[in-house]
Formats: C-alpha cells, structure tokens, sequence
C-alpha cells in the first residue's frame, strides 16, 4: 500500500493514476518528476556544500599551517605528527574516555533502571517522574553549567555547604583535576538521563506482557525476569543507546567548555578532543590562551574521525560476539 | 505513556485466579510501592537543580551565602533581572534567539515535511538510491567538518550573520527520514488519489494531505527542532563576534563572565529567564513529544 505511486499532475489529468511509465518514456519520465526532484533536492545541495565539501577541504586544511590570517605554509604530514606525537591529543583523548566512562555509562545504567521501574504495571505517577527525568533535556547546557558551577563551587556552593554539616571539609569540585571531571559528567548524567529513560521505556512497551507472565508462573524472581527476559529483549534498544551514546560521548565539547569558563582546567583536565579542535580553530568566542592553527585543528578533526571509526568497529565487533549480551 | 498498554493483561485475572499467580499480584503491588523510593530520591536530585535556579535567581547574593543555607525562593528576582537588563545586551539576545529559532525551526519542519512526505508518497527514478544515500549521511561524524565548515563561513562572508546557523542544516537527513517514516504509516494512498481526482496539484496536495496528515509529527518535530535551535553553542559561539548579535547561551556566557564572581543571583535571573520558554512549551506539548521522542532520539 504504502509504495503505490502517485504521478504528477499530468499524469493525474490524464486519469492514468498509479502506474509507472513504461522503460521507453524514461527520459521524458525524469524531467516529468521536476516536482519531486526539487523538493528533495534542498537537502542533497546543502549536504553537497557543507557536508562534503569540507571533507576534502579538511584534506586541504590538514597539509598545512595557517593561523587564518597569514599566508599559509604548507607542512605536509607535519600536522599528523603533531598529534600523534605532540602530547596533546593524548591528554585530550585520555580525558575524553575518562569522562564518558564517568558520565555516559551511569546514564545507560541510570536510564535503563528507571524505564524499568516506571514501567512496571500499576505505577502511580509514572508520567509525572518522566515528565521531570525528561525535563533537563531542554535547558540549554550554558543554564546547566551556571547552575552546576553554583552548586559546586568551593566556598559557597551549596554542596560543599551540606557537606560541611556532616564535618566533611570543603571538596575543591572545580579546582581539582579529578573534581572537574567529576562535575562535567554529572552535568551529563543529569542533562541525558531522561532522554535515554524515554528510548527504553519505547522499547520496554513493545516487549510482549505474556512472556513476563509466563515466566512468572515458572517462579521466576524480579531479577530472573530482567535478565532472562527484558534484557534480551531491549537488545535492538540497548545497542541504539550505545552507538548514539559513544558518538555524542565522543564528540563532547559543550560542557567543558561552558563549566570551566573557556578555559581547561586544572592540569588540562576538562580538555576533551573536540575542545582541543575548537580551540586551534582559534575564532572569535573561544577565548583561547593557544596560538591558532587551522591546519592543526583540522587534522585533529581527523584523528576524532578515526578514534570514532574504530569505536564503530570495536562496538560493531564485541556485539556480534555476544549475541546474547 | 507506555505503561498503560501493559495494563490489558490483568483484565485476565479475575477468570483464573490460581494461587501463585495471586501471591504475585500482591508482591506486585507491595513493589509499586517500593519503587516510589529510589524514583522519589532521584526526581528530588533531578528536580534540585531547577529548584536552586529559582531560590538563586529571587534572592540577593548576601541572602543565598548564610550558614546555614536558606532553600526558599526570595522576593529579589526584580531586582537581579533588572540587573541583568542593565549589565547585558538580554532583550537583543531573547529576540536574536526568538528570530534564530523561528526561522531555523520552520525551515527544517518545511523541508522535513516537504521531502519525507515525497520519499513516502511519489515514485521516481531513483528515488530508492537517493534515500539510501541520505541515510548514510546521517552516520557521518560531524566533529571532523568544523574546521573547514568555519573557513567556507568566512569565505562566503557569513561570519557575524546569521547565515551558518539557518541555512547549512536547513533540510536535514534526520527531520527527513523521519517524516518519511511518518508519512509511511499514516498517510493512506487513497487520500492522495482522491486529490487528484478533483485535480489538485502537487502543491495542492502537499497542503491538503500531506501537511494535515502529518500534523502530530510536525508537532513534535518542531518542538525537537525548537530546542536545538534555542540551546545551539557551538556555532553561534564560532561564527558571532558582535554582542548584539549573540544569541542567549552566548548571553548568558557573557553574563556569567561580567557577574560570576561579583553577583551571582544576577547570573541566574538571566538564566532562569532563558531557560522557562522552553520548559512551558515542553510542559505544554508533554505528550506529543514524549510519544515521538523514541523516533527523535535518533538524532543521537
């Protein structure tokens, strides 16, 4: 049903409706499809001009070194060596796992845990707690960072305040290079929780009630079932989240960047890969204290680019081994 | 939303009321209870945040550092916000952010619409090709074009305009598949034929089939696509310079730089003030996008 064709007005006039015309009128065929052709043609152009065209300008861009400004110098594979040799990747790449282990993973955990409690039969309230799970989802991460930057804060904040009632001493969150991290992936667990909790629980709705049902009468507890049951049965959900989390894990940059003022924190601490790019780029708004480099920055952007292909293989590789997670 | 379909099977219960199955329905029920207490402690941590947002915003900085911390909302939001008019360009960036956001988000919902209702509904040559490659673009890395995303900005002449944030993710390949999707499953053919028939073209029939019968989507499309626009940083932070161009998050930085250390009530008043649009229009159309939310999350 959903592929009969529609023809375009002239075929309509005609009264010849849903019927492909015959291989000879191809050519005549193509141009009669003008309509369509243009209404989907915006995005191919757009996708042309600035989806794959900079990757061959980002070829470009990676052979040489360029502040913006001054007349480029070409370097060759300079840049390359830069960033595999430089050091700063590294800390850039180490600082990236450490976070999205810290925030990425409790937010799978966290999500997965709450679609499943709130989606147990009978839950009173359950749209109210989604509703609110859901919410930090639309503040913007700046809002989040002055909040979190408030109540983190080492003197005033009110953390270190509730904390100190119970006779445990200030905690520098922001002036320390464990802290930092620590804040930047609550930030994360807070702002993303609800909207993976809303992934699962679409999931969790599609799995059939009368396999719980049915393992319940054979004395399966609570933990059998999830293990047995809904586990296996979120697989096509449970890998979604993960491919979708590494990539947006991967690609962190926002939070860093807004918590720690456009600076990186103690002993470089909150500079994730994407952040290190940005600033490189050396534009306007970033603040940065480095020398800019465009041709650095881009062949940054390409090491993001194969640290996140092989994610993909890993990921792709440790799934089809463990069919049954 | 996705509970009550589970609700069906005890409707079952009352015709087979075997013994095991009853002890369980009870420890069901003591259980529905019990898991009030770990979601209670995490909405109370969820919810925090936004709570100390509006204690901070409506009272002084001298009222919030007391020993020890007072946790009701004060009386002094006047006074911040005002400050907060004075000390920063807000009423550009609320209405720079109000332009960016419309005209951005009816875009993307246009061309979504547009080219998912034709990926569903038209036949052509090619067709099945050009969507493939459009779903292969979604897998793209994004981080990798920045660089010289920013350098053809400069070169066209778009840096300080608003043109990198309108125009480059105008028609998106996410919005499109799945408005397609949409389309799909909800639009019957006969609709479309019998709009034909009384010789509407492909306009007319866009406008009078596809548009309405793709309403909930686009209701919830455009909520998505609302709150990326409003909360977008990374570019505008790239490609704006001048400060009566930025939008809020900018605003809202630049704020924060001028009064984090000096008055921090005031940063919070402005972003209380820029964070509440968005929470009234989610709480508003709440259904609509927690329904769509599982088809939106594929953005990622």
């Amino acid at each position: 049903m959903a592929d009969a064709a529609v023809t375009s007005r002239t075929g309509a006039r005609r009264g010849a409706p849903s019927t492909t015309p015959a291989p000879r009128r191809r050519r005549g065929g193509v141009l009669r499809h003008w309509r369509e052709y243009l209404a989907i043609a915006p995005f191919y152009v757009l996708f042309l001009a600035f989806g794959l065209v900079p990757l061959l300008y980002a070829v470009q861009l990676s052979t040489i070194s360029w502040d913006g400004l001054a007349d480029p110098v070409f370097v060759g594979l300079d840049q390359f060596r830069r960033v595999l040799f430089g050091g700063e990747f590294g800390v850039a790449l180490v600082n990236t796992v450490v976070i999205f282990f810290m925030g990425q993973v409790p937010v799978v955990i966290g999500a997965l845990v709450a679609a499943v409690l709130l989606s147990r039969r009978g839950l009173r309230g359950a749209g109210v707690y989604q509703t609110l799970f859901f919410l930090p989802q639309v503040t913007s991460v700046v809002a989040i960072a002055v909040v979190f930057q408030s109540l983190f804060s080492q003197s005033y904040g009110i953390v270190n305040r509730l904390l100190s009632m119970v006779g445990i001493g200030p905690v520098p969150w922001l002036e320390s290079a464990w802290g930092v991290k620590v804040v930047i992936a609550l930030m994360i667990i807070w702002q993303t929780t609800g909207y993976f909790m809303v992934i699962f629980l679409a999931g969790l709705a599609a799995i059939d009630p009368a396999l719980y049902e049915a393992a319940t009468l054979d004395g399966a507890g609570g933990v059998q079932r999830f293990f047995h049951i809904t586990l296996p049965m979120l697989r096509p959900t449970i890998i979604f989240v993960l491919v979708t989390g590494t990539i947006s894990g991967f690609q962190l940059f926002t939070q860093p960047q807004v918590l720690l003022n456009g600076g990186t924190g103690p002993f470089d601490s909150g500079l994730t890969m994407m952040y290190l790019q940005v600033r490189y780029l050396g534009s306007s708004g970033s603040g940065t204290a480095v020398f800019p480099d465009l041709g650095y920055a881009a062949a940054i952007g390409w090491a993001i680019f194969v640290v996140l292909v092989v994610l993909a293989a890993v990921n792709a590789a440790v799934l089809r081994r463990n069919r049954r997670l | 939303m996705s509970a009550p379909t589970l609700l069906a099977e005890q409707a079952t219960t009352p015709e087979h009321p075997t013994p095991p199955r009853r002890r369980a329905l009870t420890r069901h029920r003591m259980g529905n209870y019990l898991v009030h207490v770990p979601l209670l402690l995490a909405a109370v941590l969820f919810a925090f945040p936004f709570y100390w947002l509006v204690v901070m915003a409506t009272s002084s900085t001298s009222e919030i550092f007391t020993s020890p911390p007072r946790l009701v909302p004060g009386t002094k939001f006047g006074e911040n916000f005002a400050e907060v008019l004075s000390g920063s360009p807000f009423l550009f960036a609320f209405s720079n952010s109000v332009f960016v956001t419309v005209v951005g988000s009816l875009l993307q919902v246009f061309f979504a619409a547009l080219g998912g209702f034709v990926f569903a509904k038209y036949r052509f040559p090619g067709r099945d090709k050009l969507f493939g490659l459009l779903v292969v673009t979604m897998a793209l890395p994004t981080g990798v074009a920045i660089v010289p995303n920013f350098q053809i900005y400069a070169n066209l002449g778009w840096l300080n305009t608003y043109w990198p944030l309108l125009v480059p993710g105008a028609a998106s390949a996410f919005g499109i598949f799945w408005m397609r999707q949409a389309a799909t499953a909800s639009i019957p053919d006969e609709l479309l034929e019998a709009a034909r028939v009384d010789g509407a073209g492909f306009w007319r029939v866009f406008r009078h089939v596809g548009l309405p019968g793709l309403s909930s989507t686009i209701a919830a499309f455009t909520v998505f696509q609302v709150m990326w626009n409003w909360n977008e940083y990374l570019w505008p932070l790239l490609v704006l310079s001048d400060t009566d161009l930025y939008t809020l998050p900018l605003a809202l930085q630049l704020l924060k730089g001028a009064y984090g250390s000096v008055d921090y009530s005031v940063v919070m008043a402005g972003t209380l003030v820029a964070t509440l649009p968005l929470v009234v229009l989610f709480l508003i159309f709440r259904r609509t996008v927690m329904s769509h939310a599982s088809a939106g999350a594929i953005k990622g």
